[in-house]
């Protein structure tokens, strides 16, 4: 990944006070910086902004929201019970099926500066339910580590985290963006994870992320320095020779990584809420991601109709358990249906599928 | 303005071979029916004379009265009389607002016109002094979307469309996805469009499902619609129009979904099989998506509820139903 310069800061209101905001400051110490009040918020973006959806601005504000909430899955499908820490939205990448598309009225590289004050509000929520085991991520509206050099997330949250026996934090990743968390000596609970794809949709579609094979490179440094690893394969998409595609992927993992050293592997298929779709002809007019027999799903996104979902699954696991037996591998927000005919078993219901991987935690981090 | 200057003016004699008969720069018509104003002429007359400007041009530019103009010409009297203004006395914005006042007036704009409007208001005023006193004048809503909508109509759509949009054979909301394709698919569609009268919905879904099919298979638009399979069903002397219509979404939708019609159809083919008592329905989930099927009964007593379960019970291929998907790749 190349780091994307940074060409401006907007500062909320307020947000000057808190201590990460001067920490980001002193690491972009050429960076303009403007204060934006409630006013100019409210005047919105200029025009063409959207498009481009302001990934080269910083903007630094207070969230209001909830830190620590559960992954806003479907009821109608088979959900793993994760829970994210909002630490971010929207993301220096820009792969052309990504959602956040869509999710966030105001574009920018939104940074919640109040995340110290608040992670003592969040870890309380889990300190409370020690019987509970809690996987949590960061990587769900950001990319984990693509600005880890300019915010320091890593140094933020490893310490609070790692001490935690019930907690797993995973950190989501396209980047090789590895250097702040290796500078760490914290290893316990920690799994960091890769997004991976077939190089065709690696290269076509997942623009400024890392190439496959340096996403490969930093995850074998990660492994090699101690950390746990997980691989999400999502989304998948159909494209000419996929099923050659794939298996190239998982050929370079077996290249760089030992298997034994991860804890899951997640596979998911292309799916999006309808109204993305007209995003995505916008601002990606080449893009391959929306070919296909796509229809309305339960929850009313779009996503391959099932018995290509079921192809796209069956090959991938069937060449992913060639390579190793145990990869912890699971489908994200599917049917019982499709895990069945896909993977051979089902949890049932989400309960099921949480306490798969919560055992997935134990067996590999304890 | 100088306002006195307009109501003192004598109508003068004009030859049309002196008047710019183009529409624009400050006239705002569009296909409009010369007919009625024709007629009106033939029996009492011109009433109100057109108002020209004698600007720096061989010819005069019309301010108000293109319409009259036409029907004029349109009843061959080559000669009609004007009131005209001399070059200084009105500059462009006040030619333009003198017309759309009239207008405004005396009639209803089509969407064309408005979007006409709207362009060459939008060479005096910005946006935001348009979007606050121009359109709600137009009837429409003051925002920005609607705005940029109605301009493109005029700057982008081809002359075809537009006469279609304003004689209501093409809808708005279908015309604003037309404006998202490149001419050539533009035109195909609102060709195949015209031929086929179909529904807001089914407008909007054959352009979804056309622009779907050439995403997938990289074609253009226009050479799915010139496919044989296509032409054979509007050639086809025994559909009407709206078999026809229903014909082509049919073709085009197995065409975008394959392996789902193929599903569909071997569905219905094992559903035909089982001999179903009379009154009884057996259907999928949508896109079998869900697990679950549905049967509905009609009955009309609990004898005859009885009855018909009984001989549902007793069809031997009952029990080997299931979804069609499996197997099917």
């Amino acid at each position: 990944m190349s780091k994307v310069p940074i060409k401006k800061i907007l500062l909320e209101d307020g947000s000057e006070r808190y201590p990460l905001s001067s920490r980001i400051f002193n690491r972009l110490q050429d960076v303009p910086v403007q204060m934006i009040g409630p006013e100019k918020l409210a005047q919105g973006s200029e025009k063409g902004h959207k498009l481009r959806m302001g990934k080269d601005i910083l903007h630094l504000l207070a969230f209001q929201g909830e830190f620590l909430k559960p992954c806003p899955g479907t009821k109608e499908y088979i959900c793993c019970g994760y829970q994210i820490l909002n630490i971010a939205t929207n993301c220096p990448l820009d792969c052309s099926y990504c959602i956040l598309q869509s999710y966030f009225n105001h574009p920018n590289l939104r940074v919640f500066v109040n995340l110290e004050e608040q992670l003592k509000q969040a870890l309380k929520i889990t300190d409370a339910h020690p019987e509970e085991i809690f996987r949590i991520g960061t990587g769900e509206f950001t990319d984990s580590l693509a600005l880890d050099h300019l915010v320091g997330w890593s140094e933020l949250l490893l310490p609070e985290f790692t001490r935690r026996k019930n907690i797993m934090l995973e950190l989501k990743t396209k980047t090789n963006n590895i250097k702040k968390l290796l500078d760490l000596d914290i290893r316990k609970r920690i799994v960091v994870s890769w997004t991976l794809n077939s190089p065709f949709i690696t290269v076509n579609e997942e623009h400024r992320a890392a190439s496959l094979e340096k996403r490969l490179k930093a995850a074998r440094r990660c492994q090699e320095e101690g950390f746990v690893l997980g691989f999400h394969f999502d989304p998948l998409v159909f494209h000419s020779n996929w099923q050659e595609s794939y298996l190239k992927t998982v050929d370079l993992l077996d290249k760089y990584i030992d298997p034994k050293g991860i804890i899951w592997i997640s596979m998911g298929s292309m799916r999006f809420m309808p109204k993305l779709k007209e995003i995505i002809k916008n601002r990606h007019p080449r893009t391959n991601v929306l070919k296909g027999e796509f229809i309305r799903g339960l929850d009313g996104k779009m996503r391959y109709f099932k018995p290509l979902r079921i192809q796209l699954y069956t090959h991938l696991r069937k060449i992913l358990e060639e390579w190793y037996p145990d990869l912890g591998l699971y489908l994200c927000m599917e049917a019982d249906d499709v895990w069945q005919k896909s993977m051979g078993w089902s949890p049932l219901d989400s309960s099921g599928l949480k306490g798969y991987l919560d055992q997935r935690v134990k067996k590999k981090i304890g | 303005m100088n306002k006195k200057q307009i109501y003192n003016l004598n109508p003068q004699m004009l030859s049309l071979e002196k008047i710019n008969l183009n529409i624009g720069p400050y006239t705002m018509s569009f296909d409009f029916d010369s007919w009625p104003l024709m007629e009106s002429i033939k029996r009492v007359g011109l009433i109100n004379c057109p108002i020209l400007i004698k600007e720096d041009k061989p010819v005069f530019t019309i301010i108000a009265g293109f319409r009259r103009i036409q029907a004029l010409k349109d009843l061959d009297i080559t000669s009609i009389p004007c009131c005209i203004l001399p070059g200084n006395c009105l500059n462009p914005l006040d030619c333009l607002l003198l017309n759309l006042y009239e207008n405004l007036a005396i009639r209803e704009f089509n969407d064309i016109e408005k979007g006409m409007i709207l362009l060459r208001l939008s060479q005096f005023f910005s946006d935001k002094e348009i979007l606050k006193d121009y359109m709600p004048m137009l009837g429409l809503a003051s925002n920005e979307k609607d705005l940029e909508l109605y301009k493109a109509l005029v700057d982008i759509l081809e002359k075809d469309i537009k006469k279609a949009l304003v004689q209501k054979r093409l809808t708005l909301q279908t015309a604003k996805l037309l404006l998202k394709l490149h001419t050539e698919a533009r035109q195909a569609i609102c060709k195949l469009l015209l031929k086929l009268n179909l529904s807001l919905n089914n407008q909007k879904q054959l352009i979804d499902t056309l622009h779907d099919i050439s995403l997938n298979e990289d074609i253009a638009i226009s050479d799915i619609i010139d496919t044989p399979d296509i032409a054979r069903i509007y050639l086809d002397v025994n559909l009407n129009v709206p078999q026809k219509g229903r014909a082509v979404l049919a073709y085009l939708r197995s065409r975008r979904y394959p392996i789902l019609t193929k599903a569909e159809t071997v569905f219905k083919k094992n559903i035909a099989r089982l001999k179903l008592p009379k009154g009884s329905t057996l259907s999928a989930p949508q896109y079998f998506e869900a697990s679950n099927f549905r049967l509905e009964i009609l009955f009309e007593d609990g004898n005859d509820l009885t009855e018909k379960l009984a001989r549902l019970s007793a069809l031997k291929d009952l029990r080997n139903l299931k979804s069609p998907i499996e197997g099917l790749l």
